[in-house]
């Protein structure tokens, strides 16, 4: 009878050990869970930054369809010019497409004239904004483009590959 | 970049255009059609496989225009991390993240910083 009375007790000894170190262990795990919580929580000024403030600015009720203002004298100078898509009739304000280079582009400088440096070359069907002009150089006329929303893309180009924009 | 977020977002539909002053001190001024044309929703974009790339260069080079798809609506917050714009054609599934918008941002620097990334 003492055999099975000492097994028995070694087995609660054993028990209560892997009873303990479980409880260890998860204590541990929590404490862990825990720091990892509190070193990745958000900190107080990247809370601040998360809702930004939206403002809606209605438009004018008189002129609730008013276009803006680049739109509008595009707009004013393409109904004037219309439909006569010739180089002589580019004015400012209106919007060219470069056409008729079979794919090779047009040269777009830094001055009018044949002299002027290659700034970049505007692709065939681009569309720019005409902001200066025209000027007669070397048997030429030559507007100064620039790009609608990339101003870095502007220059002097000839006439002879512009074309009106109908409905930029 | 994921760090950068709006401080204060403004559409003010006098001037059709959208303002964004960024965390970083940045400001960023957005034509309403230069938003429109380069809506991120998988429609305007052409498949979901393109939805998550950045602008389209070409959004750049086409010239403003006032028609109700280019005419904003409503602008509302989609949770905080994007904003999405309701047109008056009723198109109103793009929803522009941060990084999108500050990739679109037009500005001469943002262009030349943007651009061959």
């Amino acid at each position: 009878m003492a055999r099975p009375a000492k097994t028995q007790w070694l087995s609660f000894i054993v028990n209560l050990r892997v009873v303990g170190g479980a409880l260890v262990l998860a204590s541990c795990l929590t404490l862990a869970a825990l720091v990892i919580l509190f070193i990745t929580r958000p900190s107080s000024a990247d809370a601040g930054q998360v809702t930004a403030v939206l403002t809606l600015i209605a438009a004018p009720p008189a002129t609730p369809t008013a276009p803006p203002v680049a739109a509008a004298s595009a707009t004013a100078a393409t109904e004037e010019e219309l439909p006569t898509p010739m180089p002589g009739v580019i004015s400012l304000g209106a919007y060219v497409q470069i056409i008729g280079t079979g794919g090779d582009g047009l040269r777009l400088r830094d001055q009018p004239g044949l002299d002027g440096k290659v700034l970049l070359l505007g692709s065939e069907a681009e569309v720019f904004r005409v902001q200066d002009g025209p000027r007669e150089v070397d048997g030429y006329t030559w507007w100064y483009l620039v790009g609608p929303f990339d101003e870095t893309r502007r220059g002097w180009a000839v006439a002879n590959y512009l074309q009106i924009v109908q409905n930029p | 970049m994921s760090s950068i977020r709006p401080t204060g977002i403004t559409a003010n539909r006098q001037t059709s255009e959208l303002s964004i002053q960024w965390s970083d001190s940045h400001s960023s001024v957005y034509p309403f059609s230069l938003l429109r044309y380069a809506c991120p929703c998988a429609e305007c974009r052409g498949g979901h496989d393109k939805m998550g790339s950045d602008p389209d260069p070409v959004v750049f080079l086409r010239p403003a225009e006032d028609t109700p798809a280019t005419r904003l609506k409503n602008l509302e917050a989609v949770g905080a991390y994007a904003i999405t714009i309701e047109w008056e054609d009723g198109h109103h599934y793009g929803i522009y993240n941060w990084n999108y918008l500050r990739a679109l941002c037009p500005c001469l620097e943002c262009r030349q910083k943007y651009a061959g990334s």
